[in-house]
């Protein structure tokens, strides 16, 4: 299931590139930028401003899961799977299903209008989520069409995901930009579990699972969301530049590259739109200084850092 | 910029916009007391008695210098154009929203008196005479508007100043003459001939007289001056004018200097805008690597020079009718400098000039000259690089045009292989052969196609008159199938490009007749080699385009009244025509408004059920101008067709004025969209999908240009890697595309909504109007409005 097709992605790889983000994640990190990206059914994104409470949502649903509200604009039943048309019928924009089948050969439809951009830029193809490799059949054989048809490929993974998925996917000639949030079991696990995943997920998983990356000599990036009471503090960061450094490497390789995710709260509003709650205070921020201590010892480890990314 | 550009730049740009009447003074007298000599003679004396007499100045500090009016930022009046809109907004002239002009109460009497002389003899009284009554009522419809055309004349073309550099004015008044002495006077056509050389002759001579004029001012200000510094500037001011003057120049400073006063001669000759420079830093390049050879010459000294020449085009101005200057916002002259391209001779033309001239327009940041870079495969990654530099300032320049479709489109133009490779930019991004093309590659007159649809829906009803022009063959209510609106589409289509041909021909006919360019045709080939001017078909090639308006909105129309009056079925015929009637009034109207803006599909989304309609819609015109010719056929030049053109400057918005509600969910009365870009805000698939849709259109055959703007935010070029990205862009955008045009707006919307609010606070924000650039200030709020609903792009 994708959720997104996005053009001209300039910050996922190299060049210029088209994202297709998967829908379903096996973690559910609170300061998930797409939110809509964690369960892995379709939901709606519901943007109550842009409403004009004209019906049609309700009369495209046939009185499932959608009900006028008497107060203007829409109830929304999330128990109840949408349906496509629903999403469809909205003419003001405020109402979208987030998540649908699509097959392979359509979406490379969709990837292949800029292979001419590609071409020029070094760019391609990037897979996102969500976690692809949750959906490791699908994004496997989208991976293999891409390559077939000329496409460079990468992957932007959490990798909190079974080696073997991870072993199929580095049979590819693939650009892995891979998450590094904590190398600290129970606080990784007490940050990403998701509600209905009982005991949650590992941090040893992602954590062997960039070991094993880095061994087979992958093109990796390890990217690193900096988040407010997660992991801004120095035993935290310096748990995981460490981690990143210590990663196992040839010895004529280039440096590392890492690059520090500054956390933002541009996506609080799609928290609102699927009726979560948004964990963070507005107006939140890390401190740039901080950022940049964190960049300064990441380079004193011999890592090749980028703020931003 | 060092101080002196500093302050010229700051004088200027502090200087009242005025009126001047000194041109209008001489004009008025020479044809009052010359009323017995041909046309082109009197023109001819006209001009050189304005080049005699009246005032020129060497600001402090100025380098180079020429003035087309007694001060900077003055504007000259040419009543043989038109005087009716003179008469009634002259009292309000000082007074405009935007671009207005100081005059005192006794001016204005003067310039009513001038005028009265003029009444019924000028330019638009007889191109109007020429309109039969329906071409008239058409034409004051809104539908075809050609007022520009009537009221400031031709433009829209380059002069072969390469060749001026060659031959100095005297070597072109020796040619003149030479040709003159071969007549046999007891031919018609010799006798013609005759007369147009006389006046060549005049203007010539009225040109030498001019730069002797600033000779002698320089020596006399030398002579009075305390600054032995400057002294010494004014009497190198005054050598160079002295070279210059009659011969041929020797050095990159008086070829500069004599460009300088070509160009400006050339808009006090006409009232046209777009007059060009051509290829820059092909002509002057020989001058410039002799006198860096030698030593006589830095690229310091050179782009100071260069960047005094820049601010002698700024302080042009025209003041024109309050309707003609909502087509161009902005006041721009449209003084086209084309850099980069290829050779004649097929290899990558830049050189040392072509930097210095890039760095000394993104050093000024100045409206004029309208800048641009002729891009082709060969182009180094430094000069693109060098080029975003120039962007990133947020000027809106370089343009850029594509060699790899003009040349080839040229070619199928007839142009031959080395004049193709020769092109030049011309105003904005209309191409053509400078030196040997004649007027207005495009600039002839705007259709409206909006209104044409709207005809087309309602069986030929223009709704806005309540006339109908021509029958329909149906309407939205009785077509049976999408076929038959597209059928009754191209229907009316037809008919109102044969009309605006018509009011273009009127026209013609009354500026060859009436105010033929002498000195611009002397400097044009072939016109002495034929001894015809432009308009009588001297230009070795003669093509020219109209402007279309709302082509975005015409794919976007034709999108939803197909998917939901003839697919879905789900909104009924009348329903639509009631809603468009009634601006969307009523309780259903602005839900109805809704549906038909956001769930039909939208050109600029690489989205081939639209864009393949936009194709279709607007190729039928492609192919119905190919079946018409100006009046130069068979006259002389290779050509003499038309093709069609997008680059509607700013007339989007004063169009969109006159249009009722669209059935792309667009309100009455509202801006359409602009060129060939999406409409504002509906393009949501980035700057990759915007490059496809575009590209579908048959580029090749839209020569009149396939205007596409773009706006960044500053973010988008922040670091070495976005650069690369726009680099990237744009050489797949030109390569594998075929893109013929794009331009980037680099401006935050905080800043110019911020402009908006405080004026003062941005007096030198330029923005990316159209095919030009403007200070934002200058705008009407709701250009300023338009461009800040441009979608922004980021990279
Ligand atoms: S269709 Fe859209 S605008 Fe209408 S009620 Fe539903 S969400 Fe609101």
């Amino acid at each position: 299931m994708i959720f997104d097709i996005q053009r001209f992605s300039t910050h996922d790889g190299p060049g210029i590139r088209t994202v297709v983000f998967f829908k379903g994640c096996p973690l559910s990190c609170a300061w998930c930028e797409n939110p809509e990206s964690q369960s892995f059914r379709p939901e709606l994104l519901y943007t109550r401003v842009r409403c004009v409470s004209c019906g049609s949502c309700v009369a495209a649903a046939g009185g499932e899961g959608l009900r006028a509200d008497p107060a203007g604009g829409i109830q929304i039943d999330r128990s109840v799977e949408p349906r496509p048309e629903v999403g469809a019928a909205c003419p003001a924009l405020a109402l979208r299903v987030a998540g649908r089948d699509m097959g392979v050969a359509e979406i490379l439809d969709e990837v292949l209008k800029d292979a001419s951009f590609f071409a020029a830029s070094g760019g391609g193809l990037t897979i996102s989520g969500g976690e692809p490799l949750a959906q490791a059949d699908f994004a496997l054989e989208l991976l293999e069409a891409a390559l077939a048809a000329g496409v460079d490929i990468a992957i932007e993974t959490c990798l909190a995901v079974p080696r073997a998925s991870v072993e199929r996917a580095a049979a590819l000639p693939l650009r892995w930009l891979a998450d590094l949030k904590h190398t600290d079991a129970a606080a990784f696990r007490a940050a990403t579990s998701r509600a209905d995943a009982a005991g949650g997920v590992d941090a040893c998983l992602p954590l062997g699972n960039l070991e094993y990356l880095a061994g087979r000599g992958a093109d990796l990036t390890l990217r690193v969301p900096v988040i407010p009471g997660f992991n801004d503090d120095e035993a935290s960061m310096r748990g995981i530049l460490e981690f990143a450094a210590g990663l196992p490497r040839a010895a004529d390789a280039k440096p590392r590259r890492l690059d520090l995710l500054p956390y933002h709260d541009l996506a609080a509003g799609k928290y609102a739109g699927l009726g979560r709650a948004y964990a963070f205070p507005p107006g939140l921020r890390v401190d740039s200084a901080r950022i940049a201590r964190f960049a300064e010892l990441g380079i004193a480890l011999g890592l090749d850092i980028t703020i931003g990314g | 910029m060092n101080s002196r550009l500093e302050r010229l730049k700051d004088e200027i740009l502090s200087a009242e916009p005025r009126l001047c009447l000194e041109r209008a003074r001489v004009y008025t007298r020479v044809y009052r007391e010359n009323e017995q000599l041909p046309g082109v003679r009197k023109r001819a004396l006209a001009l050189r008695r304005t080049l005699e007499e009246t005032g020129i100045y060497i600001g402090v500090g100025e380098l180079v210098v020429g003035n087309t009016a007694s001060r900077a930022r003055s504007a000259a009046i040419f009543p043989e154009y038109a005087v009716r809109w003179i008469f009634s907004e002259i009292d309000g002239i000082d007074r405009r929203p935007a671009e207005s002009y100081g005059a005192t109460e006794e001016m204005k009497a003067e310039i009513k008196e001038l005028c009265a002389w003029w009444k019924g003899r000028t330019l638009q009284d007889r191109a109007e005479a020429n309109f039969s009554p329906t071409l008239a009522a058409i034409n004051a419809s809104g539908i075809v508007h050609a007022e520009g055309n009537m009221t400031a004349g031709d433009g829209h073309i380059a002069a072969n100043v390469g060749r001026v550099l060659e031959l100095g004015i005297g070597g072109y008044a020796a040619y003149v003459r030479r040709m003159d002495d071969a007549l046999d006077l007891v031919a018609y056509d010799d006798l013609k001939k005759h007369q147009l050389y006389l006046a060549m002759q005049d203007s010539l001579a009225g040109l030498s007289a001019w730069i002797r004029r600033y000779e002698a001012l320089a020596r006399s200000q030398a002579a009075a001056s305390s600054d032995a510094a400057r002294a010494a500037e004014l009497r190198e001011i005054a050598a160079t004018c002295a070279a210059v003057a009659e011969d041929a120049p020797t050095s990159f400073r008086q070829a500069l200097q004599l460009t300088c006063f070509v160009q400006l001669a050339l808009q006090i000759e006409s009232n046209g805008h777009s007059v060009s420079l051509g290829r820059l830093d092909q002509y002057l390049h020989p001058f410039y690597a002799q006198d860096a050879r030698s030593g006589a010459m830095t690229p310091e000294q050179a782009k100071e020079l260069l960047s005094c020449f820049w601010l002698k085009l700024l302080a042009v101005k025209k003041v024109r009718s309050w309707s003609h200057t909502r087509f161009s916002a902005g006041g721009p002259l449209y003084q086209n400098v084309t850099i980069g391209g290829v050779t004649r001779g097929g290899a990558d033309a830049v050189n040392e000039l072509s930097y210095l001239i890039l760095e000394s327009v993104g050093d000024m940041k100045l409206t004029q000259p309208n800048l641009t870079v002729r891009y082709h495969r060969g182009m180094s990654a430094d000069f693109l690089k060098a080029a975003i530099e120039v962007i990133k300032r947020g000027f809106g320049m370089p343009a850029f045009n594509n060699d790899e479709v003009v040349i080839p489109g040229m070619l199928k133009l007839g142009v031959s292989l080395e004049d193709a490779r020769d092109y030049s930019a011309i105003g904005c991004i209309e191409v053509a052969v400078p030196g040997k093309w004649g007027y207005r590659t495009t600039g002839m007159s705007f259709l409206n196609l909006m209104r044409v649809f709207l005809a087309t829906l309602n069986d030929g009803l223009d709704t806005k008159t309540g006339k109908t022009f021509h029958g329909g063959t149906g309407s939205l209510e009785t077509f049976a199938n999408f076929d038959q609106l597209m059928a009754a589409w191209k229907d009316q289509l037809a008919y109102y490009a044969k009309t605006s041909v018509g009011i273009d021909t009127a026209i013609d006919a009354a500026l060859e007749e009436l105010v033929p360019d002498i000195l611009c045709s002397t400097f044009t080939d072939d016109c002495v080699a034929r001894g015809k001017h432009i308009k009588e078909g001297g230009a070795v090639y003669d093509y020219v385009s109209g402007l279309q308006v709302g082509i975005a909105n015409l794919g976007n129309s034709l999108a939803a009244v197909k998917k939901f009056v003839f697919e879905d079925r789900s909104i009924a015929p009348r329903q639509l025509l009631d809603a468009l009637e009634s601006d969307f009034a009523g309780p259903g109207g602005e839900l109805l408004r809704l549906r038909l803006l956001n769930q039909a599909p939208k050109y600029g989304n690489d989205d081939d059920y639209v864009d393949s309609l936009v194709v279709e819609a607007y190729g039928a015109y492609v192919g119905e101008m190919a079946k018409y010719r100006n009046t130069r056929y068979g006259r002389g030049p290779i050509g003499c067709g038309y093709y069609p053109g997008t680059s509607s400057i700013s007339a989007n918005v004063p169009s969109g004025s006159v249009v009722p509600a669209t059935p792309d969910g667009r309100r009455a009365w509202t801006p359409l969209a602009e060129g060939c870009s999406p409409t504002q805000g509906t393009d949501t698939r980035g700057p990759t999908a915007v490059f496809k849709s575009i590209a579908k259109l048959p580029t090749m055959d839209i020569f009149g240009g396939v205007l596409l703007n773009q706006k960044l935010s500053p973010q988008a070029l922040a670091s070495d890697g976005q650069r690369d990205r726009l680099v990237a862009l744009l050489r797949a955008f030109f390569d594998d595309l075929k893109g013929w045009h794009v331009q980037y707006n680099i401006v935050s919307r905080e800043t110019l909504i911020d402009a908006k609010r405080h004026p003062a606070k941005h007096r030198d924000l330029v923005v990316r109007v159209a095919g030009y650039s403007a200070y934002f200030n200058d705008l009407a709020a709701e250009t300023q409005d338009d461009i800040i609903a441009r979608t922004e792009q980021e990279l």
